[in-house]
């Protein structure tokens, strides 16, 4: 197994290289450059070589390969082009708020999607077997921008005191704004926020997020679970488990589900640079500060290093993801063995 | 700092004269009493801000944010043209020759961390917006000045700008009009890295009605009143949190549901709706934005004037405009014929004769030069070639993605054939910038100085006029031009820009379009608003609210 690993994660090394360079490559292809962006008031040609070459885009594109290669090596990605700040930095801010909303709404995906398809499995044309299948296949093809939209539009007709966008509300900001006016600029403090005020918070600008992200994919989760499941109940060792008189639950939890779960941990696998990507469309309309908004801002002002240190990135997770499912694999089926 | 009684008596004298600002007040309400102090307003923006160093900000979010909190030594109002008021400086005057202009500093300003403000503060920022170093976007601000000697500090408290020639009084003012920087701060930076100062990207140091309180990343920004400002009366709301909302759906839907109070543009297809909300009103701008179309003039199809004349006599602008910018039996548009907004109204020419909208006569213009339509199929050929070409517009903009199908319906009918293409906004803009384009559809959001210099003067080596995307070249025009910059009289540089609008508009380098108004929408118990075309927080220091309505009480 130990040398297994090793040798997937040696073989990664040049994989993860390849996709620098062809990252780079590409990058660099997409018209347009960032000092485009850099049209003053009045335009100078002066000006924009001299921020050209402050961005070091006027030296070969060669030379600023090897140098971003070099500095990558040693996971330095550099100074973002648009914000006066480093990338990593950027990251750094963007990436809990995204692995916030994923997380939970990798939960919901997985939580829901195998709890709804083990249902269906378990009464097959069953009613309520018709029901999660229609509720699941309407929900799976609908785009979560438009589901997100809806939500919105039906929130603030039904509950218009509930967040429909960012992180925080008008309340805890204006509270969070109070108490530091009182620390800095010494205004007389009259307000009160506790940390289970902000955590309450929090919780509900989740919510619609996390439901528009994740429930497109715990309907596909119940998809597939659903069929893997039924493939199992029909296997001898299940019927025998029934024979020898194990309970319905423990046959369906510990024998029937153990064994319908393999192929739904591939889908884990693959889920993971989502965790890190966020969904673009998602964290724009809830107005959630993460990566994927990150990755768009930086794509329309071609901001070189942060698409390439965010790209790299995702890449990189979907090499460690693929070798996570491989592995686990090996841990829920002891069929599968590496040597 | 504790307000004693004391303090708040001498405060609201020091406000006294500027209470119910220049305009009458609005619907007979009652003025604003000190008591009224206070509340929040939420402004939703779409975008982040850059950061807060004048000398290095480009964008325009942060422009207005920064024109609160750090000073400068002129304000502006507007009114058919811009008019410089007391702020750092408390007066200016000019010299005989009237290309010296000396500023007298108040004596009494301080920055934010204590520092005294000075006019030295002036001349070390326009040392740094000066130096090609620092690459400061506003470089060319100092392009009129004596390059020997740009401005002199006559002493702390004066400063004495040398200009080349005498030209437009507004724009000369607005060329020394910049933000201030505090010297003691800035004067140990690097200056070529000053983009990763904190000043620019975490807490600047300023002077002004607010002041930086807290800055999230993609998320808020937010500001709150400063007690110590001088330059301008103390504001009655207490802070200010820019909310960035990148959707404008769901901008409209916090607009709808009172988080937010203010949008700072409304599509003109939502006014009738959100004018029936009872909690917001919606305050007009002015025209501040116009479409165009532009024709390459190295491409040998529009290389002659009669064809562009004809193109134009081709294209229905009114219908254009009744079909994109009328909503709701509301007409937001006008007529345009040149790249000067129509709220300059001392060049603005009400009365100006567009060529008419005629198909019939726009398609004998091209018969006449030899345009027929020899093999039947609906579009004009001349030597065996078609009149087809390419007409671009940017992606995301649904006005103008309509814009381009009735322009290519209109001029099928003449039998012209223009291919539809959509291209990425920067991608666009770089096109245009490189002339790669045959026609575009493009926009501009207009000056209110009087300068057609970068869009229609011939290029040369000094000035490559990246702006002039058409390859437009006059030589009357580049001499007016030079002359109209040349000009301090009022009277005669009127006399100019018309003579040269009017020349660009016969020459038809682009088919002017038209004018869009803007509007934004702010919560109705925020009173005391003046909308202005120069900026949506215009004078935001002069809003309040009643304190009876008041909605955040702390």
């Amino acid at each position: 197994m130990f040398a297994y690993i090793l040798r997937r994660v040696l073989t990664s090394i040049p994989l993860l290289f390849l996709l620098a360079t062809l990252l780079f490559i590409l990058i660099h292809m997409v018209p347009g450059d960032p000092s485009d962006l850099h049209i003053g008031d009045r335009f100078s040609p002066e000006y924009v070589a001299q921020i050209k070459k402050n961005m070091g885009l006027d030296q070969p594109v060669i030379v600023q390969y090897g140098k971003w290669l070099r500095n990558v090596a040693i996971f330095d990605f550099g100074e973002s082009f648009a914000n006066s700040r480093t990338v990593s930095s950027l990251v750094l801010e963007a990436l809990p708020n995204t692995l916030l909303l994923s997380g939970i709404s990798l939960v919901l995906i997985f939580g829901l999607g195998v709890m709804m398809g083990v249902i269906s499995a378990v009464r097959q044309y069953h009613p309520s077997d018709f029901i999660l299948t229609l509720v699941s296949l309407f929900l799976y093809s609908m785009p979560s921008f438009w589901l997100a939209l809806m939500l919105i539009l039906l929130s603030a007709r039904f509950f218009p005191s509930w967040p429909l966008s960012g992180m925080v509300g008008e309340e805890v900001i204006n509270k969070m704004a109070a108490i530091q006016e009182a620390k800095e600029f010494g205004e007389p403090l009259t307000v009160h926020l506790s940390t289970w005020e902000v955590f309450l918070d929090r919780a509900r600008h989740l919510v619609m997020p996390a439901f528009a992200l994740g429930i497109a994919g715990a309907a596909g989760v119940a998809r597939f679970t659903r069929s893997s499941m039924l493939e199992i109940i029909r296997q001898d060792f299940i019927r025998t488990a029934r024979a020898k008189g194990v309970s319905g639950r423990v046959v369906i939890l510990k024998h029937a589900l153990r064994n319908g779960l393999i192929p739904v941990i591939t889908l884990l696998g693959l889920y993971l640079p989502f965790l890190v990507s966020g969904a673009v469309l998602i964290e724009s309309i809830f107005a959630w500060p993460g990566m994927g908004r990150l990755i768009v801002t930086a794509i329309n002002q071609r901001d070189y290093p942060v698409i390439m240190a965010t790209s790299l990135l995702l890449a990189f997770l979907v090499v460690v993801g693929n070798l996570l499912a491989d592995i686990l694999y090996a841990v829920v089926d002891p069929r599968i063995r590496y040597d | 700092m504790k307000i004693t009684l004391a303090r708040l008596f001498v405060f609201s004298l020091a406000v006294f004269p500027f209470w119910g600002g220049d305009g009458p007040p609005q619907g007979g309400q009652r003025r604003p009493h000190w008591k009224d102090q206070g509340d929040t307003l939420v402004v939703a923006v779409s975008g982040d801000a850059d950061g807060f160093l004048p000398i290095v900000n480009e964008q325009a979010t942060a422009g207005a944010i920064m024109d609160l909190i750090m000073p400068s030594p002129t304000h502006s109002a507007f009114d058919g043209k811009i008019l410089p008021l007391p702020s750092a400086a408390k007066s200016w005057e000019w010299d005989k020759t009237h290309t010296k202009l000396t500023y007298h500093f108040r004596k009494d300003l301080k920055w934010t961390d204590g520092v005294p403000l000075t006019a030295e503060d002036m001349a070390f920022a326009y040392k740094l917006y000066g130096d090609p170093e620092v690459a400061s976007p506003r470089q060319s601000y100092l392009e009129r000045m004596d390059p020997k000697k740009p401005f002199e500090l006559l002493d702390r408290y004066t400063i004495r700008f040398n200009f080349l020639w005498p030209y437009n009084e507004q724009t000369m003012m607005a060329h020394a009009g910049l933000n201030l920087v505090p010297k003691h701060i800035l004067e140990k930076a690097d200056k070529k890295r000053l983009l990763y100062h904190p000043l620019h990207t975490t807490k600047p140091i300023g002077h002004g009605p607010f002041r930086l309180l807290k800055w999230v990343h993609n998320e808020r920004i937010v500001i709150s009143r400063w007690r110590g400002v001088k330059t301008t009366p103390v504001p009655y709301i207490k802070r200010i949190v820019f909310k960035i909302l990148p959707e404008y759906q769901t901008q409209l839907k916090e607009l709808e549901t009172g988080k937010i109070d203010m949008m700072e543009t409304v599509q003109e297809k939502d006014l009738a709706k959100i004018r029936k909300w009872k909690h917001v009103k919606v305050y007009e701008r002015g025209y501040r934005f116009f479409d165009y179309v532009a024709w390459n003039l190295k491409n040998p199809l529009f290389k002659e004037r009669r064809v562009r004349r004809a193109l134009t006599m081709a294209i229905n602008i009114d219908g254009l405009i009744k079909a994109l910018l009328s909503f709701d039996g509301k007409v937001y548009g006008t007529k345009a014929y040149s790249t000067f907004t129509p709220e300059l109204k001392e060049y603005y020419d009400p009365k100006f004769s567009f060529l008419p909208y005629d198909p019939k006569k726009a398609r004998a213009e091209l018969e006449a030069l030899g345009w027929r339509d020899s093999d039947k199929d609906g579009v004009l050929d001349k030597d065996g070639k078609k009149f087809e070409f390419t007409l671009v517009t940017n992606s995301g903009n649904p006005r103008r993605a309509d814009a381009v199908q009735i322009i290519q319906q209109d001029l099928a009918k003449i039998g012209v054939k223009a291919n539809l293409e959509t291209r990425e906004p920067v991608t666009f803009f770089a096109d245009l910038r490189k002339k790669n384009f045959e026609a575009a559809l493009g926009g501009w959001s207009a000056g209110l100085f009087p300068d057609p210099s970068d869009l229609w003067q011939t290029p040369d080596k000094k000035h490559p006029r990246l702006f002039n995307f058409t390859s437009y070249s006059n030589p009357e025009v580049d001499k007016w031009i030079d002359e109209g910059l040349h000009t301090a009289d009022p009277v005669r540089e009127k006399e100019i820009w018309r003579k040269v609008l009017k020349q660009i508009y016969e020459d038809q380098p682009y088919t002017f379009l038209y004018w869009k108004s803007v509007h934004f929408a702010v919560h109705k118990r925020f009173r005391g608003i003046e909308p202005n075309v120069l900026s949506v927080l215009y004078r935001v220091w002069d809003w309040w609210v009643p304190k009876a309505e008041h909605k955040v009480k702390y």
